[in-house]
């Protein structure tokens, strides 16, 4: 489904990724972890297309569809869902409006026309539901006063509303409680299909106890430096990456 | 887009009231419009005032007009300003407007006109005694739009929301300019402006609170938001304070942003186009303006135009039937 070949990107003309070759499969859950710095966030981004990346070498195909001539929106319109590590406040536009809008351009690609007030609203209630959100979230500015688990748990919200192929979730466990994450690994665990696939990058085991993976690969300086079963996140829970990278 | 620059909005206003003012002059009396709300009487309905500008005086026109509220009235005005031709056409006029004691008085001005007009208003507001005012002039359409407010509380008790939105793209030009003068104690005032330019267009705002020695107990309050989308495009301000009393709270402040792009780039990874997501952007920003319409009527309305002006649709009013149009 998702063929990254030799993908090299600099930001400001340093070189963050060096090489990167994965392949994903329908319904596979794959882990990113590795050390800081060693380039999991800006492959997540290089893959949603954020500004401020430059490829320099390599291609990212999804469905043999060539993601790196895309616009961030034509590739959410393909499938592809980045949760954000930092999701973005938008005073003033509400989390009802903000999804409206999406779901209704994402209906457009498909010649559909813009959603009924009432599907909508039962829509909502049904994927609110997964991540146990308040109704009272959906009048809210967009993660407007929203604590760091109630962002995060609003990605989610956000996943299971566009129901795409290719979720990256990035460090969705960073500032999470014990519940929250636990609410959290739940709704993606509920939202895994055989048809869609999960890239989920994280720099500890934790995560990976509730959102257990197919494949665990450990990024380092811009490369993945082995790729495992998910009892490698255990080795380097108790290892380190030290092992690996020295290798 | 192609006709954006035209409006009539002449037709009637169905189920509402609604008087049409042609060149300054009342259409069926021929004189210029003295609007009078008697005491004690609570207007349901929204009235409209259409105020059209034709090309009978393609040079300079001077017209004035009154509205009057007396004690214990409430009312709820809508104002548009329309042209119904693209000459060039330049106005001058001269609003009074009169808020006798308990008065409860909710304004909207649309300013639509196209871009070879030139308009400029005063407005004169003198407030009495426990009145209160709920007031957004919106400026949407037209070459150069000169508002000039004055507003005065001659009074105590009162409470002045004096709020703004301008749309401008292209080479508009648009200026408001706002003197807030408390003259008696315990009143409060407000003032938000936020103003989006775009293209070429250049906005200034200049305000004013101005603040007694006697009107002690005051809260005034003023903030200019600019949003500036495009690298030609310039917003002036100019906040000021004149207080004479001691015990007053009083603020004022300007900021100027543009684009935020990390917010842009979070609603297209969600599939909203960057079009729609500029727009949101735009929305969100006109938002808290749109919060502190008292009217949920108005509010609604004033929404609307926004959304279409964002568009770049034409700037229908939906509350202007243009269908059935006089020419």
């Amino acid at each position: 489904m998702l063929k990254i070949k030799d993908l090299y990107a600099t930001i400001d003309g340093k070189e963050i990724l060096k090489g990167i070759n994965l392949t994903i499969n329908e319904g596979e859950v794959h882990a990113i972890m590795g050390p800081n710095g060693a380039g999991k966030s800006t492959l997540s981004a290089v893959i949603a297309g954020k500004d401020g990346y430059q490829v320099t070498h390599g291609e990212v195909f999804l469905d043999n569809k060539n993601v790196l001539e895309m616009s961030p929106e034509e590739r959410s319109w393909a499938g592809i869902f980045l949760s954000f590590q930092y999701p973005v406040e938008i005073p003033g536009v509400s989390n009802v409006n903000f999804m409206k809008a999406a779901i209704n351009e994402h209906r457009k690609q498909e010649n559909l026309p813009p959603i009924s007030a009432a599907e909508f609203l039962k829509m909502m209630r049904k994927k609110m539901a997964v991540v146990k959100m308040d109704n009272s979230f959906s009048s809210r500015g967009v993660n407007v006063g929203f604590s760091g688990g109630e962002k995060k748990r609003n990605e989610i919200f956000q996943l299971a509303m566009l129901e795409p192929r290719l979720s990256i979730l990035d460090e969705t466990d960073s500032g999470l409680d014990v519940d929250a994450l636990r609410i959290v690994a739940n709704g993606v665990n509920t939202l895994r299909s055989p048809k869609n696939s999960f890239i989920v990058i994280t720099h500890y085991q934790r995560l990976l106890d509730y959102i257990v993976p197919d494949f665990v690969h450990v990024l380092s300086n811009g490369k993945i430096v082995k790729t495992a079963g998910k009892e490698l996140a255990t080795e380097i829970e108790k290892k380190g990456y030290d092992w690996i990278i020295n290798q | 887009m192609a006709e954006k620059e035209s409006f009539n909005c002449i037709a009637p206003f169905h189920n509402k009231s609604q008087i049409v003012v042609s060149d300054g002059l009342l259409e069926n009396t021929g004189k210029p419009l003295t609007l009078l709300i008697k005491e004690g009487e609570k207007m349901k309905d929204t009235l409209q005032i259409v105020d059209l500008r034709t090309d009978k005086f393609n040079d300079k026109l001077k017209s004035s007009s009154k509205l009057i509220f007396s004690k214990n009235s409430s009312a709820k005005i809508i104002i548009c300003t329309h042209s119904n031709n693209k000459t060039s056409v330049l106005t001058e006029e001269i609003k009074e407007i009169q808020i006798e004691e308990n008065a409860e008085v909710d304004i909207l001005i649309v300013q639509n006109e196209h871009s070879n007009s030139i308009h400029k208003t005063d407005i004169n507001i003198n407030m009495k005694t426990g009145s209160s005012l709920n007031m957004v002039t919106s400026t949407f359409h037209g070459g150069e739009t000169i508002n000039q407010i004055n507003v005065n509380l001659d009074g105590e008790r009162i409470t002045c929301e004096m709020n703004g939105i301008c749309i401008a793209d292209e080479s508009q030009r648009v200026s408001n300019t706002v003197n807030m003068n408390h003259l008696k104690p315990n009143c409060n005032s407000n003032q938000l402006f936020k103003v989006i330019v775009n293209d070429k267009a250049i906005s200034r705002f200049d305000g004013l609170i101005k603040v007694v020695k006697d009107a002690q107990k005051t809260e005034a309050y003023q903030v200019n938001n600019n949003l500036i989308f495009s690298d030609e495009s310039h917003a002036f301000s100019k906040p000021h304070l004149e207080i004479y009393a001691d015990d007053v709270q009083c603020s004022h402040g300007a900021t100027f942003g543009s684009i935020n792009e990390e917010q842009i780039f979070y609603m297209r990874s969600r599939g909203i186009s960057i079009y729609e997501a500029k727009l949101l952007q735009q929305l969100a920003f006109a938002n808290q303006v749109l919060e502190k319409v008292r009217d949920e009527d108005i509010r609604t309305i004033l929404l609307n135009l926004v959304e279409k002006r964002l568009r770049g649709e034409i700037s229908i009013c939906d509350i202007c039937n243009t269908s059935d149009s006089q020419s």
